[in-house]
């Protein structure tokens, strides 16, 4: 049984997710200040999500060019956010394959606590069970 | 002395980094580098040795933090930059490199994991750090096993049958360390953290290990004498002991689930980085031999109108551009993945460590018995990269290992 029902469910929580997070946070300013864009191509359940300073895209149009490009399951997405799978392990044993500058996946890291802590929050808001 | 680059695409950012870590070392690494050279092992690491002013002044312009992110206050560097630095400052003396890079690994390794007590407690202090007094080591290499440490995906890398001489055990609260490692720990005699490299689990074989960053302040650590030795004299080098040292858990970034991997990543980058140290010390090499060869005159004439030293130079100088390029492109390329090809980083190394051997080599040739004295850098050049054909895995035994990979690996897909 995989976390996310669908990749409908799985999109919507991710956009509504990101998009505050670019919004509300020092993510978006961050990510415009260090030209980095990323592009999420998520695999169990299949979708896609691009997220850039300014705005959020999922599905088909979110199939683009970006600055980091990282393939992972939706269970992974889960995990990770949620802070039950350190990047280096997930890096390691490939559950996360990055694709992008190393130095500007790192330099990201410490503002994107704010994902992890508004995580379990849309969790509960779109049904899925934040554990 | 400045060279082509064939990288016509450096921008004006490149370029200026690369004049002033060129200018860094010329200035301060080479006279520092030579005169440590000439002290003993203890001298180098007394208070009053000019490693310290290195260190400091390296420190002052953020040398010592070109791995980490600029997010945490690092130089925040590109792979290529990378590249131009480390081959500047290995122009300078390779083993003052190698103690700024070893310097680094514990916040780099803690720059993975975003814990805001890790950035707080290890990556900030150092990057903030000016007097150059916080600094790691990288304690891999045990006195028993030193290749069997450094071959991740090779049989005997998963043997249970190969014990270990350092091993970290579960304690609840803590995880506890006990055993040595080699005299061979770059940095150990005055580092402030390790990132240890260690066991955890016996039954794995030393693909059971996991790595951790250890204080060395803590109750348990002791340090053996600075090691003598032939090359790198000027990367002081010791043991270190762990007595039930006690290390919070906090302080693990990857246990066994990960570890084969994650040394993988971390050889990738490191064997990349000797390849741009080799280009360093080959090209400082070639150019004393060149700029001696317009100046000395046999056969009455200069030793440079002889075409069997022209020849010689020619092929100094192809050893450092191919190692140059191919350094540069394997760096690049694994710095922009996180599934590595390891095998482009580990062929950096050998290649060009070997490369560096044979072109410090002949520039003594060309010195003739000048060559040979200590009056000239050269015979210190050929003893630094004689020490790196060994240095971050031996040659021999990473060839071995990386064509072993090859089997499954080529041709690469990604
Ligand atoms: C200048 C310098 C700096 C260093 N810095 C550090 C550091 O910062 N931290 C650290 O932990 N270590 C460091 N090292 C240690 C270094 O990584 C080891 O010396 C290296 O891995 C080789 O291990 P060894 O010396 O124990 O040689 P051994 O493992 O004993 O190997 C000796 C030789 O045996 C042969 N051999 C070994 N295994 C095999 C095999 N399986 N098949 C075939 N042949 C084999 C090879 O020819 C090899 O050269 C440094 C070394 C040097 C010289």
């Amino acid at each position: 049984m995989t976390v996310f029902k669908d990749s409908e469910q799985m999109q919507a929580m991710l956009k509504d997710l990101w998009t505050h997070v670019i919004k509300e946070t020092d993510v978006g300013p961050k990510l415009k200040e260090y030209d980095v864009n990323y592009k999420f191509v998520i695999n169990e359940p299949n979708g896609f999500v691009y997220v850039d300073a300014d705005q959020v895209l999922t599905g088909a149009e979110a199939n683009r060019e970006a600055v980091i490009t990282m393939e992972l399951s939706g269970d992974t997405v889960h995990q990770f956010w949620l802070k039950q799978l350190k990047l280096p392990v997930a890096l390691a044993t490939r559950k996360v394959k990055t694709k992008g500058p190393i130095p500007k996946v790192l330099k990201m890291l410490p503002y994107l606590k704010s994902v992890h802590d508004s995580y379990p929050v849309y969790c509960a808001k779109h049904g899925i069970h934040a554990n | 002395m400045h060279y082509l680059d064939l990288n016509i695409e450096l921008t004006k950012e490149d370029i200026m980094l690369k004049e002033a870590a060129h200018e860094f070392a010329r200035d301060v690494m080479r006279p520092v580098a030579q005169e440590m050279d000439r002290m003993t092992a203890a001298e180098t690491v007394a208070p009053d040795s000019p490693f310290w002013e290195f260190k400091k002044k390296a420190y002052e312009l953020d040398f010592h933090t070109i791995l980490i992110p600029d997010s945490y206050g690092g130089m925040g560097l590109s792979p290529l930059q990378q590249a131009l630095v480390a081959e500047e400052l290995a122009w300078g003396s390779v083993g003052l490199l190698v103690d700024l890079a070893v310097a680094a690994f514990p916040a780099y390794l803690a720059s993975l994991v975003p814990d805001e007590e890790l950035i707080d407690e290890i990556i900030v202090p150092f990057c903030e750090c000016r007097d150059g007094k916080i600094a790691g080591c990288w304690a891999i290499t045990e006195p028993m096993h030193g290749s069997d440490t450094i071959t991740p995906g090779y049989p005997s890398f998963h043997d249970p049958n190969i014990p270990s001489d350092c091993n970290i055990a579960d304690d609840g609260d803590c995880y506890v360390v006990n055993g040595q490692k080699a005299a061979w720990v770059s940095g150990a005699p005055y580092a402030t953290h390790a990132a240890l490299f260690t066991r955890m689990d016996e039954g794995m074989g030393h693909a059971g290990s996991g790595i951790m960053i250890v204080p060395l302040d803590l109750p348990g650590v002791k340090r053996g004498a600075p090691l003598e030795k032939m090359g790198q004299r000027d990367d002081p080098q010791g043991e270190l002991f762990f007595d039930n040292v006690r290390v919070p858990k906090k302080y693990l970034i990857v246990g066994p689930e990960a570890y084969e991997a994650m040394l993988d990543i971390t050889l990738s980058m490191t064997t990349a980085l000797m390849g741009m140290g080799a280009v360093g010390v080959a090209r400082a090499a070639f150019e004393e031999a060149l700029a001696y060869a317009k100046n000395r005159v046999q056969g009455g004439k200069a030793l440079i109108e002889h075409q069997d030293v022209q020849k010689k130079l020619f092929n100094m100088f192809g050893k450092v551009e191919l190692t140059r390029q191919m350094s540069r492109a394997a760096h690049v390329y694994n710095q922009n993945t996180s599934t590595p090809a390891e095998e482009y980083s580990v062929l950096c190394k050998v290649y060009g460590t070997q490369s560096a051997f044979e072109v410090t080599s002949e520039a003594i040739q060309i010195f003739g018995g000048n060559g040979v004295t200590r009056e000239y850098i050269v015979e210190k050049l050929f003893r630094d990269a004689r020490a790196m054909m060994i240095e971050d895995g031996a040659n021999d035994i990473l060839a071995i290992a990386a064509g072993h990979k090859l089997i499954g690996s080529y041709p690469r897909r990604d």
